[in-house]
């Protein structure tokens, strides 16, 4: 018997990344570095085998899983190309409210259905309603994993006890997200697991099923400048449009059991051909670019902090705080207690916050310290492009465009980016 | 597996808070009212001089405050609260054997190992007397672990010192130098009228030997440092301890950063060295 290779034997980026804890860029440039050995699928994605990856974390150091020390004998360290096409399959557009009902079934569903110019996820009454063709969604899906209202107990005062919350027992599945805003959710799993890992996220946000959707680039988006157009990471499954039908990358176990049943064609050439013009959408759309290099910002943030260039936006800023609110990196929240009318019961909240109200950083004095609205936009600015930027090796911007799309002042943060370049080149 | 899924390891209840009960209160102030608390279920709180705790009013919210005692205090720690806001005020009309929840310690303290050997010039400004409490009472529990002892206390008027019994010990203690100033004085004030600086400016430490304490208001970090910095102090001989405010004490809530750094994680106790370069920080 030939010792033909099975997908399972193949690691994503993703995964690789996962246990390096590192980026799945970082990963990406050990492999386009030569350092770590990978093949490729017909779709374009990097696959590296276990024993290719064990041997590569022994070499430097790192501790190798159990699952991936594979005797060198056993496996061939080529990709099986057949194999992998197993987990793409064609879906035709038409059987999307099958796929939905099916869904329902076992989930509560929710999907993007268009509000206004733009879309919202909502909970999907009838599969034939979900539009998938969607430019972008009012709210990031980081609803899903971060409500806006949270509770985080319930209590009474009669006898201080306290109760946390039950999750809801039926499970979410998210449709049609797009990879920047799953680049989103993902940064958020940092900074939930930064420090103290806290369980209340994680409960919920492990839950949740989630399939994702090629996107459409406007003039505001700009997920190639900061790398977050991923499409295979993050998701149980992703769909590619390819005119009439989706080219479906199915990622996960639980991509598996949701794709189980539902009638789908063999992938050809030609279906790879099509969704890799779609997925390079995102390079090659005339919007507006943010021009330096997403890893050069951390260092212009910092050169740039005393600029007069923060004091001019501080000028044009409102302080309504949209910006924090539609970001799918946001998540400083404020806590509150909520009584009921019989001052015994109660629960305790959390709501989203934003760092543009002046009464964010106020202590009970009444010291704000961060009083101008200039030094607010340039917190927002370094939390997005500096602070988190090293440790996660990434921006924690991902691009979507959301804060300058729906900012009334049209203070747009690609601009900013591009401005504080040109000014610190003159300092 | 997704980068979700990696640490499962710990799932601590971050929210919760445990129930103590007011076991003394003693009003200090017209502002300020000193508390002592024990957990219900008898545990230690087992701090670090310069943390502070999450005191949960149900109805009310959670307030940060500072822990006051030493750790050498076993079984029950002090909290000192002044009355500014909805929680704080509450906490006020509190009697005695009212229960409290607390969540923490919290945050980065004092690091007692670097100071073991060195002369210390304590300076606390208002209710920056608060927190550093928490040090000097270890230090003072731990006299011969320590060189050359200063403690310079300022409030705005005599009214306002707190800690009346404990500061009187101070200065009849031979082994520490204390001294205290009013911004204004009144009628019966017979001691030393000016800003905290003004102190500062008597002195002639030592600057390789000796450390500098200081907890006050934003304002006085301003011209405290300078006073030091005209002492020849080293800026990494200069500890502060910074005031923010709080939501959650475990580094998800944003609300207390300084630049890159959050507040209840990385401090509130910061070496100077390390911040100085922070716009946000003072």
């Amino acid at each position: 018997m030939p010792n033909k290779q099975s997908p399972d034997q193949l690691l994503t980026t993703g995964e690789i990344a996962s246990h390096c804890r590192v980026t799945t860029e970082t990963v990406v440039s050990w492999i386009k570095s030569g350092k770590l050995e990978a093949c490729s699928t017909p779709g374009g994605r990097y696959r590296v085998s276990k024993r290719v990856c064990a041997q590569f974390l022994r070499e430097y150091g790192m501790p190798v899983p159990e699952e991936w020390n594979i005797d060198p004998q056993d496996v061939s360290q080529h990709c099986d190309e057949e194999k992998i096409e197993m987990d793409q399959v064609v879906l035709a557009k038409a059987a999307i409210p099958e796929l939905v009902e099916k869904l329902k079934k076992s989930h509560t569903v929710y999907a993007p259905v268009p509000r206004g110019k733009f879309s919202a996820f909502e909970e999907v009454r009838d599969g034939m309603t979900v539009e998938l063709d969607y430019v972008t969604t009012i709210l990031p899906p980081k609803k899903f994993v971060l409500p806006p209202r949270e509770k985080l107990l319930e209590f009474s005062t009669a006898d201080f006890s306290v109760k946390e919350p039950e999750p809801d027992p039926r499970p979410v599945a998210v449709l049609g997200i797009h990879p920047c805003d799953m680049q989103g959710i993902l940064r958020l799993d940092f900074a939930f697991r930064r420090g103290e890992y806290e369980a209340n996220y994680f409960n919920r946000r492990n839950k949740i099923l989630f399939v994702g959707v090629s996107c459409n680039p406007d003039e505001y988006c700009f997920c190639d400048a900061v790398r977050s157009n991923n499409f295979d990471q993050g998701f149980d499954v992703f769909l590619t449009d390819i005119g009439q039908s989706y080219l479906v990358d199915v990622l996960t176990d639980r991509g598996k059991q949701v794709m189980a049943g539902i009638k789908t064609q063999p992938v050809t050439d030609i279906d790879r051909a099509e969704a890799k013009k779609t997925q390079d959408r995102c390079h090659t759309h005339p919007g507006r670019k943010m021009k330096p290099e997403a890893s050069a910002l951390p260092l212009l943030a910092k050169d740039g902090q005393d600029l007069e260039l923060w004091e001019e936006i501080g000028k044009k800023c409102l302080a309504c705080g949209t910006c924090n609110l539609v970001c799918p990196t946001c998540y400083c929240f404020d806590v509150r207690d909520d009584l009921e009318l019989d001052l015994v019961h109660g629960k305790r909240e959390r709501f989203w916050d934003s760092c543009q109200l002046d009464e964010f950083a106020q202590v009970a004095g009444g010291e704000s310290f961060r009083k101008p609205r200039g030094n607010r936009q340039r917190h927002r600015f370094n939390r997005k492009f500096r602070y988190f930027a090293a440790e996660y090796g990434a921006p924690f911007c991902v691009g979507c465009g959301r804060c300058s799309r729906q900012c009334v002042a049209k203070i747009d943060i690609a601009e900013i980016a591009n401005d504080l370049e040109k000014a610190v080149a003159k300092l | 597996m997704s980068p979700a899924e990696t640490c499962r390891c710990a799932e601590k209840k971050l929210y919760v808070p445990r129930p103590a009960r007011i076991s003394r209160a003693e009003q200090m102030t017209a502002k300020e009212k000193f508390f002592e608390l024990q957990f219900v279920d008898g545990s230690d709180l087992g701090h670090q001089p310069g943390q502070f705790v999450e005191v949960s009013m149900f109805g009310y919210g959670e307030a940060p405050i500072s822990i006051s005692s030493s750790p050498t205090k076993k079984s029950s720690f002090d909290l000192c609260v002044r009355a500014t806001g909805s929680l704080t005020n509450a906490m006020h009309m509190l009697p005695v054997g009212s229960m409290v929840g607390i969540r923490g310690p919290f945050g980065k303290g004092f690091n007692v190992n670097e100071l073991k050997g060195k002369d210390v010039l304590f300076i606390g400004g208002g209710i920056g007397i608060v927190p550093l409490r928490s040090l000097i009472n270890y230090v003072l529990d731990t006299r011969e672990d320590f060189g050359k002892v200063t403690i310079l206390y300022g409030a705005k008027s005599p009214a306002e010192l707190l800690f009346a019994d404990e500061t009187k010990a101070w200065t009849a203690n031979s082994s520490v130098d204390f001294r205290v100033t009013v911004d204004r004085g009144d009628a019966d004030w017979k001691g030393h009228t000016g800003v905290i600086t003004t102190l500062i400016s008597e002195l002639n430490p030592n600057p390789d030997t000796t450390w500098a304490v200081a907890v006050g208001p934003p304002i006085m970090f301003k011209f405290v440092l300078l006073s030091l910095r005209s002492k020849h102090f080293r800026d990494d001989h200069v500890i502060v301890s910074l005031e923010r405010r709080m939501k959650c004490g475990v580094g998800k809530c944003g609300h207390c950063q300084i630049n890159s750094l959050y507040v209840c994680q990385d401090g509130p106790v910061f070496n100077y060295a390390q911040i100085k370069d922070f716009p946000e920080a003072f």
